[in-house]
Order: C-alpha cells, then sequence, then structure tokens
C-alpha cells in the first residue's frame, strides 16, 4: 500500500518555496515533476537536478509517463514524495488518465489574461475553478497554501474571492 | 557571414519587407553591458505579484536590446517578451540575464526562433532561485551574521565590516560570475552553476550556522552568569531552549510578547 | 517638560529628517535595489546609532534583532514580516530617547521600545503588500510605452522605490519626534522595575538566539548546536579549573 497522493500545482514547478520550505516541513525525500515542456526540454531537466539537496530524489515525466506509474492496483510511488504539476489542468488531465489525487495543494498560478486573483500567489480562470471544484467534489482535498507557514485558504474561499474581483 | 546555421524550413529573422535587406544585428558594447549589470541591482524596483521581477528584467536589458535592434519593430517585439513573468533569486538572476543577451543576439542573426530567450528564463529562473535562496538567505547570510554576532563582543563595528565584507565577496563575485559566463556561454551558464556546486556549499553553510548558533547560546548565558545578576542565566538558559521548542508552533510576534512578560517576571520573582 | 536631546527642538527636528532619509534609504535597498544587506538590523541599527549620535545604543540593539529576524525570507510571492522596519522603527525611537533621558539605549529602554514596537514588523509587511499591489499598474504603463516606441519604456517601474521610501521614512520621522515620550517612560522605571525589565530584555535575547536556531533549515541543525553549547560550557569549565 503506498502513501496516498499529494500533488502540488506550481507554474514554476521547482523553486524555492518547495525546496526551503515544503521539503523540510514534509520531510520529503521524492520529488516528481509531470509535465511535458519540462520532460522535453534537457536544459530545465538538468537546472532542475542542479537545485536538488544530497537528500532529495528527482524524477521527471511527462503526464502520461506519471500516470502510467500511479494508476492501477500497485503504484509505484515511494514514501515521502511530493508530485509536482505546472496547471490547474494537469491535474485534470491525471485524474482522467485515472490517478486518483488525495491532496492538491495550489502553490503558484500566474496571472494571464482571463486569470484573476483568488490568492495572493494564485490567479485562476473561470474553467479552471470550475474543474477544482469538480475534483473536490470526486473527494479531493484542495487548499492554496504557498508556503506550510501561510494560514490555507479553501476551495470555497478561492472562489469567493475570485467572484468578488 | 558565414557562420550562419544551416538553410531550414523557417526562417526566423524579422519579417521585413520582400527584397528589403534586414538592417544588421548590433552588438552591445563593453559600456553597455555593464549599464545592464548595473540595472541588474534593480530587479526588483517594480516587483508585483503579477509579473513578479518581469519589470526589472525588462529594465535591466533594455540597453543591450536597444544595441541589438537595430530595427525598430524588432525592438519592440523583444521588449514586450521581456515584460512577461520572470522571477528568480536577484543574485542568479544575473547568469539568466547574461544568456537572454546572448541568445538575442542569435535571435537577432536569425539562428534562433524569438520565444528562445522565453524558454530560456522558463527553464533556468526557478532552479536557479531555489538555488539562491537555499545559498544565499538561508545559508550563507546567516552564516556571515553569526560570524558578526559572535566576535561583536570582540571587535565591536568592526565584526559588521566582517559581516560586509564576507558576505559581499560572495555575493558581487556570484553576480559578475554569473552574469559573465551567461554573456559568454548563453545557456551554458548552467554548466558553471553546476561547477560551484551550491547544495554543497549550502549545507556546510547551514552547519557551520548550526554550531555558531549553539555557541553563541552557550556564550549568552556563561554572560549572563558572570555578571552582576547570575540568575538571569537561568532566564536565558531556559528562555533559549523553551523558545526553540516552542517557536515552530507558534507566530514569532506572540513568542516575543510571551518572552518579554516571562522575563520579567521571572526576574521579578528570582532576584 | 518635554524630554529633548541637548541641542532641543530643533536638534529632534534635525534627527528626524536624518532617521528619515537613513530609514526610507534601507527600505529601498532591503528589496528594490542592490540588497547589500546594509538594510540587514546588524548593519542598520549601527548605522542609526551613527547618525543619530550613539554607536554603542545602534550597536545594542542590532545584534538581537539580527538574530529575531535570521529566518526571514523572501521565496517568491510569500513576503516576510519586515524586520528592516523594526529596526528603523526601533532606533528612531529608543535612540534619541536615550540620549534624552541620559540613560542610553541600555536593557530596560530596548525592551520598553520593543513592547511598544514589535508590532511594526508585520504592519511592514502588510505595507510591503500594498506597494507590491500598486506596482502592477507599473507593467501596464511600460506596456503602453513600449507599444508608443519609447526608448526606455520599464524603467517606470523605478517608481515602486517610492512607496516603501515614503513609508518608512514617515515612520521613522514620527518616531523621532515621538521619542520624548519614550524618555519619559523610561525616566519612570527605577529600581525594581529597572531589573525586571532587564529580566525582560534577557529573555528577548534569549528568544533571538533560539529564533537563530531555527532560522538554520538543515535537518542535523538542533544536534549541532546542542553539542556546540556543550563545548562552549565544557570550555569555560577547563579554563576556570586551570585559570
Amino acid at each position: 500500500m503506498t502513501a496516498p497522493l499529494l500533488v502540488r500545482v506550481d507554474n514554476r514547478l521547482v523553486h524555492g518555496q518547495v525546496l526551503e520550505a515544503w521539503v523540510p516541513e514534509l520531510k520529503l525525500a521524492h520529488l516528481w515533476v509531470a509535465d511535458d515542456e519540462a520532460a522535453g526540454d534537457a536544459l530545465a531537466r538538468m537546472a532542475m537536478g542542479l537545485a536538488m539537496g544530497p537528500d532529495l530524489q528527482l524524477e521527471i515525466f511527462t503526464l502520461a509517463q506519471a500516470a502510467e506509474k500511479l494508476r492501477g492496483a500497485a503504484p509505484s510511488l515511494p514514501e515521502r514524495t511530493m508530485l509536482l504539476l505546472r496547471e490547474v489542468q494537469s491535474a485534470v488531465a491525471l485524474t482522467r488518465l485515472g490517478v486518483p489525487i488525495a491532496r492538491l495543494n495550489l502553490g503558484n498560478v500566474h496571472f494571464r489574461p482571463g486569470r484573476k486573483q483568488a490568492a495572493p500567489t494564485l490567479y485562476l480562470d473561470a474553467a479552471e475553478l470550475e474543474s477544482l471544484e469538480s475534483l473536490a467534489r470526486a473527494g479531493t482535498q484542495i487548499e492554496w497554501r504557498a508556503v506550510p507557514a501561510d494560514a490555507p485558504l479553501s476551495l470555497a474561499t478561492l472562489r469567493a474571492r475570485h467572484d468578488q474581483l | 557571414m558565414s557562420a550562419l546555421p544551416p538553410p531550414s524550413s523557417h526562417d526566423w529573422r524579422t519579417p521585413s519587407a520582400p527584397g528589403k535587406p534586414r538592417p544588421a544585428p548590433g552588438r552591445p558594447s563593453r559600456f553597455t553591458l555593464f549599464r545592464v549589470f548595473f540595472r541588474s541591482f534593480f530587479l526588483q524596483a517594480g516587483w508585483n505579484p503579477e509579473g513578479m521581477q518581469n519589470l526589472g528584467f525588462c529594465y535591466a536589458i533594455t540597453p543591450a536590446l536597444t544595441a541589438i535592434y537595430t530595427h525598430e519593430p524588432a525592438r519592440r517585439r523583444a521588449l514586450e517578451r521581456h515584460l512577461e513573468f520572470f522571477n528568480c533569486h536577484p543574485y542568479l538572476a544575473a547568469g539568466i540575464l547574461g544568456a537572454a543577451i546572448h541568445q538575442e543576439e542569435r535571435v537577432a542573426r536569425g539562428e534562433l526562433p524569438p520565444e528562445a530567450p522565453s524558454q530560456l528564463k522558463r527553464a533556468l529562473g526557478p532552479p536557479f532561485a531555489a538555488l539562491g535562496d537555499g545559498f544565499y538567505w538561508l545559508a550563507l547570510r546567516p552564516a556571515c551574521a553569526l560570524v558578526a554576532a559572535l566576535t561583536v563582543p570582540a571587535l565591536g563595528l568592526g565584526s559588521i565590516g566582517v559581516f560586509l565584507v564576507l558576505y559581499n565577496a560572495l555575493h558581487l563575485s556570484g553576480r559578475a560570475i554569473l552574469f559573465v559566463a551567461g554573456l559568454r556561454r548563453g545557456p551554458g551558464v548552467i554548466e558553471v552553476v553546476a561547477h560551484a556546486k551550491i547544495p554543497t556549499g549550502t549545507g556546510l553553510l547551514k552547519a557551520a550556522a548550526a554550531v555558531m548558533a549553539g555557541a553563541l547560546a552557550g556564550h549568552a548565558v556563561l554572560f549572563a552568569a558572570l555578571s552582576d545578576r547570575p540568575i538571569h542565566a537561568l532566564i536565558v538558559g531556559t528562555g533559549i531552549v523553551v523558545a526553540t521548542l516552542l517557536l515552530p508552533r507558534a507566530r514569532p510576534l506572540v513568542v516575543l510578547y510571551l518572552a518579554l512578560v516571562a522575563g520579567l517576571a521571572a526576574s521579578s520573582r528570582f532576584f | 517638560m518635554l524630554l529633548l536631546p541637548a541641542g532641543g527642538l530643533f536638534h529632534l527636528a534635525l534627527l528626524a529628517c536624518a532617521a528619515a532619509l537613513l530609514g526610507g534609504l534601507a527600505s529601498i535597498e532591503r528589496k528594490g535595489a542592490f540588497q547589500l544587506m546594509l538594510s540587514r538590523p546588524l548593519v542598520l541599527a549601527p548605522l542609526f546609532g551613527l547618525l543619530l549620535g550613539d554607536l554603542a545604543g545602534g550597536l545594542f540593539i542590532g545584534v538581537p534583532l539580527e538574530l529575531l529576524f535570521l529566518g526571514g525570507v523572501n521565496l517568491g510571492g510569500s513576503v516576510p514580516e519586515n524586520e528592516t522596519l523594526l529596526c528603523a522603527a526601533l532606533a528612531s525611537a529608543a535612540i534619541p530617547a536615550g540620549l534624552a533621558a541620559g540613560t542610553g539605549v541600555d536593557e530596560s529602554l530596548a525592551a520598553l521600545g520593543l513592547v511598544l514596537l514589535a508590532p511594526l514588523a508585520l504592519l511592514g509587511r502588510w505595507l510591503d503588500r500594498q506597494g507590491e499591489f500598486h506596482a502592477v499598474s507599473l507593467s501596464a504603463r511600460a506596456r503602453v510605452a513600449v507599444a508608443m516606441g519609447e526608448a526606455d519604456p520599464a524603467r517606470v517601474q523605478l517608481r515602486g522605490l517610492l512607496w516603501p521610501f515614503l513609508t518608512t521614512a514617515a515612520i521613522c520621522a514620527a518616531l523621532v519626534l515621538a521619542s520624548p515620550l519614550l524618555a519619559a517612560l523610561r525616566m519612570h522605571v527605577h529600581g525594581r522595575l529597572e531589573i525586571d525589565l532587564g529580566g525582560s530584555w534577557h529573555a528577548a535575547q534569549a528568544l533571538s538566539i533560539a529564533a537563530a536556531i531555527r532560522a538554520i533549515r538543515a535537518r542535523r541543525a538542533i544536534p549541532l548546536a546542542g553539542a556546540a553549547a556543550l563545548a562552549v560550557f565544557a570550555a569555560a569549565l577547563i579554563m576556570r579549573l586551570h585559570g
């Protein structure tokens, strides 16, 4: 039996908030990145590898490869792993590929036209919010927290803040 | 023009009227590059939650883009793409800035697609940020500050000088080396960063900082014990232990007020 | 009676201007420009001491404040408490007050100042967020300037420095002008209470060392620190036995 899957959505994937705040807080031993752009970019892969400390293992997959590893009766997920995704829609794609997500942490989603601010480091468009709500209905626990020290915001709060703007 | 890449199906060069020769790309002078480097010290002046360091990056690279793109619409498009989202550690960003200039020169010569610099910034920005946050903010700064805290009794104001010199020697040389490496090697700047073995340095400095913080704790207790109010050694000693246990669980400001009140109470009870 | 530094009201006004300028520049240096760590409490407090006429007083508050905020770190959009504002404010209030009261910045004055001003670290973080929020509009302006073909369209970002400068400068000036109140408070502290406030300050120092230990986010930080503390005790014991 493997641990329930902890997923973080972060446009920046591997950066300081992940390595200097979440890794020590959760005593993580493995970081998995599931992202097609990163998996296809040798420079990005090398840069992420450089940032790892001695006690941390990094694996970079495409979304399809990650789904392959994570679905089915005996998913090959080691203990103390966090899975990093770039976009909210990647989480949706993973569940469509048959991977149940137990906990979803929303870290950083940057501004782009159409997105409105829902939390200090989180900009979402209407479709992304709806996707998150359907994930929540399917049993995923969802919160915004850029770093562990932030007070978490629930999906309902994110919805309210988003609609206020 | 013998260094042109092999012909490809795409011509990345700025579209210009057919038959009209494209203006030759310029080369930024040493002075221009120095201006860019100086401007990189203002990377976070316009920091904002939407684009983060986007304004600072664009501001810094502007003199180089003006030199490279002698053709106005191309210059405008280049400026526009550097207003996109960017965030990194402010010191390590110098390496990405240099590499972006290297790539812009190649874009202007038609050797790379215009989106190449953006892709480079996206690939290197976050991991470099992690390296810089870990090394400079969470290892070097605490270590240098603890050296100063330990030497203040002996050196006074001199220990502040020690802090600034130690820290900024690694800060300023890091910025300069990375900027030049980026300019010369483009994406190859990553090899210079890899060669620096930053996570190893981070680990060693953190261990040194932990030892110094412990030594400071021991010194503070002894100092209080040898003062005219030795009972305060008890306040300091228990205070350090209790606060170390309490800190991750409570808000720092709450702990600060607890400490101030507890110190007052303990002093009035014991002395 | 108003407790003023030696030169009277004129002297106080002069100190207010000086503190405003130094505090404002430090607030810019902290994130917006250079980041040479001149705005860290360790450096800034002695600079205030030099400028306001009590170097020892500045050094006295600089080290504990530095240690207290050693782990404060700006990771992307995650903004830490503003140690620079608290340090500038405490120095602006306590140094002139110590001069006026004739005590200098001692333990009780520092403890009183910290009790009154500590929430400014949180106010500073709130102000930082406001400033960053307003800077969003600078991005839009730069885009317009690019479209208009301006030579240096992103230069507009330097206006982002104005907000931290002005807010910090105003707070520093106000606190220098309010320092006679702190001086009066200090004059009422003597005897028993003075000793007990010393205990308060020692507890704050202890907290600052604990914060420094906690600031080092490494797996073996606490055992290493404990071993080092024991080594210091052992060394002191040996020196005592031999000396």
